[in-house]
């Protein structure tokens, strides 16, 4: 990236998701039962946008929003262009569906490829669906740029970039220069919604669809057959207790009870 | 025929010590060995050779260790790391490969794993081998914790990120093993200006603490927060917390308990305004003992509790602090 105020190009990768919180699970199969459950944009991945879009803010340049999934991730492109992205590709085809996270990281690699370069590629850490958080390293990976996970808050200072991730210890700050791949967790930074022009601006935005053909990738080498894990069986998790629950006590009661399972279990 | 069954464990370093996570790991790697009775291997990185750091590994499983030396290690960059490990890995044509679920592993794998054209399953809690087809049957929570899902890879290796702190290390110091030293002195970090870490020393490690006392929303200002710590303090243990706490800022991530945070099994978990979302309950359900105080009766949390105390978090900690303050004098005495 020579001149950082003119090309700053800032691509950020969104998922529609089931929210969580609706889900249900067939007890039978213990798959989950997706019709009827409100899809939503991942939470992560407005993390993500929030900081795209303070990058853009600062150094100017343009953000391009991807999303693959069924045709009805439209919606979550609309969001994203909502919350500061001028356009939106989705990559919906049949054929790659129940693709994994290497074939998913490939199929994005290729789509980045074709409309890029970029000088940042921005990923919610994880989706919450799927739980991997594998993608945005995989992408990086496959486009051999360097990748910086758990990212928290990205400042700029002229033509480098200082990244704050998370570790288990405590915190990261690396310095560098673009072009990187950066995958968001969500810090303390305010959200800022979209205002109503914003959303009608997203609205009227038209969204470019792609598949496989048009991407040129090789469908035996996505979907379900092209993907080198596989899901052999899935099991629901049961989770209960047989405890003791007090109510309508008084605080102290409840502190003496607490104290007692202490002692008995050489705790105190 | 298979002549050489490999299972390789990428170990993790920091400040030039071996995490404890890597030798979770290698006891993940004998338990499957067992089962294929092949040889277990440990590659890491460092940026000086400390062959009584190396030794403790092969104490801990390994029954060959490869340290590449190179002053990148340092950094804690996955990316970087990944490329001086691509060349040993290919040399040693592991089948299966394994990592720490860590910030560092969760990076770094699949970056491997895209650079290998090979599957990864993310944060198995359990791993097992076929016994028909002899692959590896990674096992790990889906759907927010909701589910388990068995998973199983077509092409080599085979790759998978394993929880901490569910599997203890093993140690044997009576091990034998070899060790090799692979120097690699090039510069791979044209791009890089400067790589900091900031500790945070002001917690008890929340993974190694015996009793975790965690808050959650209904944890609401900081004032209920230091009357929590205080808490902690006295029950010697690491303060944790709910995601949505982490979310108000009021408690930093590394303190995060749940499926996007860490796996605690202390003696004693007490969960306070904590309701209990799975992703929570993922990251905690293994402690040995569970106690919950909320507001709310119908809280899910109470469904896993030994102990439920249902009433005002402040209302009741007060009064337990007094308890045990109580307890206290009286010993003295």
């Amino acid at each position: 990236m020579q001149n950082l105020d003119k090309t700053c190009r800032i691509a950020v990768c969104v998922k529609q998701v089931p929210e969580i919180g609706e889900a249900r699970i067939n007890p039978e199969t213990g798959t989950l039962e997706r019709s009827g459950v409100p899809l939503t944009i991942n939470p992560l991945d407005v993390a993500a946008l929030q900081i795209a879009r303070l990058i853009k803010e600062e150094v100017g340049g343009e953000m391009v929003a991807f999303s693959m999934g069924p045709i009805s991730s439209e919606r979550v492109l609309r969001d994203a262009i909502a919350w500061g992205c001028q356009r939106g590709y989705l990559i919906s085809d049949p054929r790659l569906a129940a693709s994994d996270t290497y074939a998913t990281s490939y199929i994005l690699s290729k789509t980045l490829q074709k409309f890029g370069p970029w000088d940042i590629i921005v990923f919610g850490e994880r989706a919450i669906d799927g739980d991997t958080g594998q993608v945005g390293p995989e992408v990086a990976a496959f486009l051999n740029l360097p990748v910086f996970s758990y990212v928290t808050e990205v400042a700029v200072e002229k033509e480098t970039f200082s990244i704050k991730r998370m570790i288990e210890r405590g915190w990261q700050i690396i310095k560098v220069r673009p072009p990187f791949v950066l995958t968001v967790s969500r810090g303390k930074s305010v959200v800022r919604l979209p205002t109503l022009k914003d959303k009608i601006r997203a609205h009227e935005m038209p969204i470019v669809k792609l598949d496989a053909t048009a991407l040129g990738i090789a469908t035996s080498r996505v979907g379900l057959e092209g993907s080198p894990t596989w899901v052999q069986k899935v099991e629901k998790v049961q989770v209960t207790r047989k405890g003791t629950v007090l109510r309508d006590q008084s605080p102290k009661t409840m502190a003496l009870a607490f104290k007692k399972f202490l002692e008995e279990r050489g705790l105190l | 025929m298979r002549l050489e069954r490999k299972i390789l464990v990428l170990g993790e370093t920091f400040q030039g010590k071996i995490e404890t996570t890597s030798f979770e790991m290698l006891r993940v790697a004998q338990d499957l060995n067992q089962k294929i009775g092949g040889e277990v291997l440990f590659l890491l990185g460092t940026t000086q050779v400390n062959t009584e750091e190396l030794e403790r590994a092969i104490h801990y499983g390994a029954d060959r260790v490869y340290c590449v030396v190179n002053d990148i290690f340092g950094m804690l960059l996955p990316h970087l790391s990944a490329k001086l490990f691509l060349p040993p890995i290919k040399e040693l044509k592991p089948e299966i490969i394994l990592g720490a679920a860590t910030s560092w592993g969760r990076t770094i794998l699949p970056y491997l794993a895209a650079k290998l054209h090979t599957g990864l399953t993310a944060d198995c809690t359990s791993l097992d081998i076929d016994p028909e087809d002899g692959r590896l049957v990674q096992i790990r929570p889906a759907i927010g914790g909701n589910i388990m899902a068995t998973i199983k890879t077509r092409t080599l290796p085979q790759m998978a990120s394993v929880r901490p702190n569910l599997f203890p290390p093993r140690l044997d110091t009576s091990r034998q093993g070899e060790i090799k030293i692979l120097k690699d002195t090039t510069n791979y970090n044209p791009e890089l200006l400067k790589s900091e870490i900031v500790i945070q020393k002001d917690q008890k490690e929340l993974t190694a603490s015996k009793v975790v006392v965690s808050g959650g929303a209904g944890i609401k200002n900081k004032s209920n927060l230091e009357l929590l710590s205080k808490l902690a303090e006295k029950l010697n243990a690491a303060l944790g917390a709910s995601r949505k706490l982490v979310e108000r800022g009021l408690a930093n991530y590394p303190q995060q308990v749940g499926l996007s945070g860490k796996t605690v099994n202390p003696t004693l978990y007490l969960a306070v305004g904590i309701s209990g979302a799975i992703q929570h309950l993922a990251g905690m359900q293994g402690s040995q003992w569970i106690v919950a105080i909320n507001r709310d009766p119908e809280a899910p949390i109470f469904q896993i509790a030994d102990l439920g105390l249902v009433g005002d978090a402040r209302e009741i900690i007060t009064s337990i602090l007094e308890v045990i303050d109580e307890k206290t004098h009286e010993s003295a005495v």
